[in-house]
């Protein structure tokens, strides 16, 4: 039934009325309802939704006005009693300002609470997320330092009452298109991805977005999910939920290689999902991949690009090349390569994000043989006291590692450590190359290019200084609808004098193009 | 001793006159009331908001609903609630709200869309990202690019037409689509106000709106905006910093509800309209 | 199906625990978030958390939730009603000539703080047990002089809290549990006896209240009959008072409720007009009638096992101490007691000031006071705070409460009642300490106050609570 309730001459405050809107279609027994103003365009939608009453047509723009569409009188009742209620609700002010001591404590302020973000110090970390889960609250756990019989406990008990457990060290979660943590604004899709690593989740998140794609969840499981020890409990719980999800058309899973006897049983379930599902093993084996009819992707922008294809519909096809095309890069390269220095042989890759970092050096492992690390691929590459020990050689360095974070936030929040050794790098005759990544989005820093751009022109200015060309290599991890915006960044870099690529994956292979002609 | 006004809109002041005359409070809220008199409507404010057109802005905070219990009286002195005054206008400073005619460079609306992508899901937002999420979206959307048209089109009836069909709809005291057209109109050159074609857009839509939307319609037709509105723009104009930028913009959001975004995602169309695409290729945005 | 597909159709509501930041971008997004103060529990104190641990054992912990709801429900069961006035010597148990009762835990002459000494010299002057300073100075460091606190005598007493044998007190009883308690006549403000003064114009208004003033209250009250102190304090706080710093409202409202007794009573019209004055010139009557009512609530939790409420917080002006209902009234757990952060009254600065002192803060162990501060933004600007400070602190303490007050409630906070019951537990977990708001007094004798703030009880007294409680139950 039609019902109507009009308040001649009346105003309420424009806040008020938009909560109302949102708030009165779920009284019970309301299927539509509309309030507002009552103009003419207010009333002429008002009878696009057959919602119009008898006497709706007397109602002025100077009225105020509640219409729906109700099963009985009661319901409208309701409606109206719940307008009034919101009506007399004062804004409460400071409300948000107050910061509970305790999960119980915040239960009471909002006992709708469905998620938690952890990342306290990790001696601590467990039994909060426990707490939590307790609670029946799924849990996002950024807090690194745990132990993995906590890790293993506490995943067991998620399991258990089906929830949650992505972390720990997982700091990259988009659920229900909220951006938790590290992530970015991206458009909503049809792409479901689960990751077993943070900055990786955002490099392919992003690149989706950039190809037009879109994300329907991106969960994370922490990095080492996939070990033995725990099984890939959080994988197999993500990856069910993903297979069972409406909005999910494609899976897309990114993970360092996994123990093969779990990777054998995830990509077993992956298979028996009956959806398409593309398995980025950042350097793993296609093979095993391959075998069960999934798709695997050699880098994350490969990733991106497979899981945009079968999204749209299309076969998908292994992107590894570049944007520009090939010719362009290559005498680019050959510009950059001509004018340097016979001392300049050596790349130095400086990353905020690990992910990012790993993907690099596997990316160029091939050629070089030998890359010293703080996350080294092979142990004999240890860097040891990376902080202060200078690069030898092809040099890595991942600044989110233990090594620099100890005392200091992570680098993507506080970029300046990193910065800094941009311009070192610069004052050593043997370097080359630098390659940068600058990870934008919530949570990171609130404009990471800022302190990079005038690292990257204060090193180009001390290598020429002495006689050198320095390429500065980067690629921007991020979107447009980001706060800090990507080509706004992209924009900053350039103009330093770096070169900027559009993904990890194609920096990394300019860099070695630059690197064969020395 | 009377509320001071601390800043108070010059025309609004200057289409006072000295003698005081009858006016009559139209709505009272916590932070804003608006009364009626012959000049029009006056609205004051509480402090901390900014100045708009047709306002004044109190130094402190009253209870804005006793002064439907007076029989009150306006002159360029101030407000006088049975004869003994209430708000002085006599020390605020008077500020002349009219947008400068300084062109906004091309590439000036990638900054709102950029700060409206955080904003989805808030009044007509989603628009700008070319999605429909709300019975209101989904209904102004063809309207809204059918009145893009008609006003580049050229010709003043269409327009008119097109605006009449947009006009008050949305919920919030302010319509969503009301907003919008401000937000459109302050970014349209300057060649629109002298000709006329604004005020004559802003009167139609007013026609259709309530008094408290029509009133902020008809100030946005002769070019008057509020003062975080005409802040927002010189900073558009001269290429400030990011920083700046952005805390423009969110002044300008942090209006109402969902009208300051509602005004953006106009102002970002009205941009898009005049630079980018010269109004001829509108089918393509 | 599983419990994550239902997730991915519900609202995202967050809790965000640790770096701010995280809440701050849901905020920007509009998405509906909650940050939450985290700290580790008793500061990372692994001694500390393992006593809360032990305390939490199932067991053990539901036998503690039985107690404290046990003591909660005796609090707000509590009918403070005030029944008459007395001597202290002839109504107070243990009260002798030569006994002085102080305000706080015990506390030697030696390790005295200057106010308190101040007042007790005044109280033997006033006793004519010593004729001056320097007589008095002596026979208190005698040993002649026995003292004791208030506490230990079902008393209370404000700042000093010195109560002798023949001064006047208000006599509160808890009719449901019959326990009484007194207090003395509140002096007023100036250079009075409880901040430490104690020279001729001190002891010309002590003899006044005994000897004008008190003859015409007693009778007035006689002929008044009882009066239900607790329905008198719900409606103060409803008048801007928090019960403890401001207390204008109760003030006026005994006023009004005894001014015909007054003039009822059988004494000269000059005597009566005099009473009348006596209280009408001074705000802070009712705080000498609310401390009191809160002191026979209070008390009433002492005898019950496992619990761990606070049925006790005083200062001495040296040590802060407090009471655990589950442990007895023989166990005190005391810490030097902290300086009060807020505004000096001009000429004076926090080097003047004396430590935290009094037994006022009975009132914030009944969940009025500070943790009432919400429902008197007047207060607020006394104690160097703003509105928005006041409520949250209020707020804050129901992470320390058992549970909140059925009669008193706070108007700003949608009258919810007051946070009540502190538990030692909740403040050890949550590191809140209960909000005292409090007058300061000068640090020499006969000086008085010199501003008013806020202070916490330290953390000392709640860390060798929770210990003595693991020890004795865990």
């Amino acid at each position: 039934m039609k019902k109507l309730e009009v308040r001649k001459n009346t105003y309420y405050d424009s806040v008020t009325l938009m909560i109302i809107s949102k708030e009165v279609k779920t009284v019970d027994g309301v299927n539509e309802a509309l309030v507002g103003m009552g103009t003419d365009l207010n009333q002429e939608l008002v009878k696009a939704l057959h919602l119009a009453a008898p006497g709706f047509e007397e109602v002025t723009a100077n009225d105020f006005f509640v219409a729906a569409d109700c099963d009985s009188d009661e319901a409208f009742a309701a409606a109206v009693a719940k307008v009034d209620e919101l009506l007399s609700k004062k804004a409460s002010k400071g409300k948000s300002d107050y910061f509970p001591p305790t999960l119980e404590g915040a239960l009471k302020v909002n006992p709708d609470l469905n998620m938690a973000i952890i990342s306290v110090p990790g001696r601590h970390a467990a039994g909060v997320a426990q707490s939590c889960l307790d609670h029946n609250i799924n849990v996002m756990l950024f807090s690194d330092n745990v132990t993995i019989e906590e890790e293993k406990e506490l995943k067991e008990n998620a399991a258990a009452k089906e929830l949650l457990m992505m972390g720990p060290d997982c700091g990259t979660a988009i659920i229900n298109h909220v951006p938790l943590a590290f992530a970015n604004v991206v458009k909503s899709g049809d792409i479901g991805m689960v990751c077993a690593s943070g900055t990786g989740a955002q490099e392919v998140s992003c690149i989706i977005d950039q190809l037009g794609g879109g994300i329907s969840q991106l969960l994370g499981t922490g990095g080492r999910d996939l070990r033995r020890e725990i099984g890939g409990i959080m994988m197999k719980l993500c990856l069910d939920a993903l297979i069972n999800d409406p909005k999910t058309k494609v899976i897309a899973m990114v993970s360092k290689p996994p123990a093969p006897e779990i990777a054998a049983q995830i990509l077993d379930q992956a298979a028996a999902g009956g959806k398409p599902v593309v398995v980025c093993f950042i350097g793993g084996d296609p093979t095993e991949i391959e075998k069960r009819g999934l798709v695997a992707a050699c880098s994350l922008e490969d990733c991106a690009h497979k899981a945009v294809a079968l999204s749209k519909g299309e076969a998908p096809e292994t992107f590894d090349t570049f944007s520009m095309g090939v010719q362009q890069a290559e005498q680019m390269a050959a510009a950059e390569a001509a004018k340097m220095a016979p001392t300049q042989k050596y790349i130095r890759g400086l990353y905020t994000g690990g992910t990012l970092c790993d993907e690099a050096m596997k990316l160029l492992i091939g050629e070089l043989d030998h890359i010293q690390s703080n996350i080294p691929l092979n142990p004999e590459d240890n860097l040891e006291n990376a902080r202060t020990a200078a690069s030898v050689r092809h040099t890595f360095l991942d600044f989110g590692d233990d090594a620099f974070t100890v005392g200091r936030p992570h680098p993507m929040i506080d970029p300046s450590l990193r910065a800094e050794r941009v311009v070192q790098e610069a004052s050593d005759p043997e370097a080359a190359v630098i390659l940068v990544d600058c990870v934008i989005g919530y949570g990171s820093h609130e404009d990471p290019a800022a302190d990079l751009a005038d690292a990257i022109r204060a090193a180009k200015t001390e290598a020429s200084k002495n006689g050198r060309h320095l390429a500065i290599v980067a690629s921007v991890c991020g979107t447009e609808g980001d706060p800090q915006s990507r080509s706004a960044t992209q924009m900053k870099l350039a103009d330093a004098g770096a070169i900027v690529l559009p993904t990890n994956a194609q920096a990394t292979r300019f860099a070695q193009l630059i690197l064969r002609r020395l | 001793m009377p509320v001071r006004a601390m800043k108070i809109c010059a025309s609004l002041w200057g289409s006072l006159h000295q003698e005081p005359g009858p006016a009559s409070l139209h709505s009272a809220f916590q932070h804003a009331a608006n009364l009626s008199a012959g000049a029009g409507m006056l609205t004051l404010l509480s402090p901390g908001k900014g100045l708009q057109p047709g306002s004044a802005v109190l130094e402190r905070a009253m209870d804005f609903s006793r002064l439907g219990a007076y029989s009150l009286t306006i002159g360029r002195d101030g407000i006088f609630a049975d004869g003994a005054k209430l708000i002085s206008f006599q020390q605020a400073q008077r500020l002349e709200l009219r947008l400068d005619e300084a062109f906004l460079p091309p590439g000036s609306e990638r900054p709102v869309l950029d700060f409206l992508s955080g904003r989805r899901g808030t009044g007509l937002v989603s628009l700008a990202f070319q999605e429909a999420d709300n019975p209101w979206t989904e209904f102004l959307s063809p309207r809204l690019l059918a009145f893009r048209r008609a006003v580049w089109a050229g010709g003043a009836d269409g327009a008119r037409q097109a605006a009449r069909r947009i006009a008050g709809c949305g919920p919030g005291l302010t319509p969503s689509s009301d907003d919008w057209l401000c937000g459109y109109l302050a970014a349209l050159p300057s060649a629109f106000r002298r000709d006329g074609t604004a005020a004559l857009l802003a009167e139609t839509a007013a026609e259709a709106t309530n008094d408290i939307s029509a009133n902020l319609l008809r100030w946005a037709g002769k070019g008057y905006f509020s003062e975080d509105i005409l802040a927002l723009k010189r900073c558009l104009c001269h290429d400030s910093g990011a920083a700046e930028r952005r805390t423009a913009m969110e002044r300008v959001a942090s209006f109402g509800s969902s009208s300051g975004c509602d005004f953006l995602t106009g102002f970002y169309f009205g941009l898009l309209d005049t630079n980018t695409t010269g109004g001829k290729r509108l089918e393509e945005t | 199906m599983s419990k994550v597909n239902e997730l991915f159709e519900q609202k995202l509501n967050v809790v965000n625990f640790g770096i701010e930041s995280f809440y701050q971008d849901l905020v920007k997004q509009d998405k509906p978030a909650v940050h939450v103060d985290w700290k580790p529990i008793a500061g990372g104190d692994k001694k500390i958390a393992g006593y809360l641990r032990k305390l939490k054992q199932p067991e053990l912990y539901e036998k503690i939730q039985a107690a404290n709801q046990e003591a909660l429900s005796r609090i707000l069961s509590a009918q403070p009603v005030l029944v008459g006035m007395s001597t202290a010597g002839e109504a107070i148990p243990g009260m002798t000539p030569t006994t002085i009762l102080h305000a706080g835990p015990p506390v030697t002459w030696e390790n005295m703080c200057g106010p308190v000494r101040g007042a007790v010299m005044g109280g033997l002057i006033y006793e004519g047990l010593a004729k001056d300073l320097k007589e008095a100075e002596e026979l208190a460091a005698s040993g002649k002089i026995t003292f004791s606190p208030c506490h230990h005598h079902n008393a209370v007493g404000p700042m000093a809290g010195i109560v002798t044998y023949s001064m006047p007190v208000w006599h509160v009883v808890n009719k449901t549990f019959g326990i009484d308690a007194y207090c003395t006549m509140n002096e007023g403000l100036g250079k009075v006896l409880r901040f430490g003064a104690c020279d001729q114009e001190v002891f010309d208004r002590l003899h006044r209240m005994r000897e004008v003033y008190y003859p015409v209250l007693k009778e007035a009250l006689e002929l008044h009959g009882e009066i239900d102190l607790k329905v008198m304090i719900a409606q103060a706080l409803q008048m801007g008072d928090e019960g403890h710093n401001r207390n204008k409202a109760g003030t006026s409202l005994l006023l009004r409720e005894i001014a015909q007794d007054i003039y009822n009573t059988h004494f000269p019209k000059e005597q009566q007009m005099a009473a009348f004055k006596f209280l009408n010139d001074n705000d802070h009557v009712f705080l000498n009638l609310t401390m009191p009512a809160c002191k026979s609530t209070m008390d009433a939790i002492f005898d019950i096992p496992y619990s761990t409420v606070v049925a006790t917080m005083c200062r001495n002006g040296t040590e802060f101490g407090i009471r655990i209902a589950g442990l007895g009234k023989d166990q005190w757990f005391t810490a030097p007691s902290e300086f009060i952060r807020g505004l000096y009254f001009p000429g004076f600065t926090e080097k003047d000031a004396n430590r935290d002192v009094g037994d006022s803060c009975i009132t914030e162990t009944t969940g009025i006071g500070g943790f009432c501060m919400a429902a008197s933004p007047a207060i607020v600007q006394f104690v160097g705070g703003q509105v928005q400070d006041a409520i949250n602190y209020s707020s804050q303490m129901y992470e320390i409460t058992v549970g909140e007050g059925n009669a008193y409630k706070i108007p700003v906070l949608d009258f919810r009642g007051s946070a009540t019951g502190i538990d030692i537990m909740k403040v050890i977990e949550t590191g809140i300490r209960p909000i005292i708001n409090t007058g300061i007094a000068h640090k020499d004798y006969g000086v008085g106050q010199i501003g008013a703030g806020l202070v916490n009880p330290p953390e000392g007294c709640f860390t060798k609570a929770i210990a003595a409680c693991a020890e004795a139950w865990g």
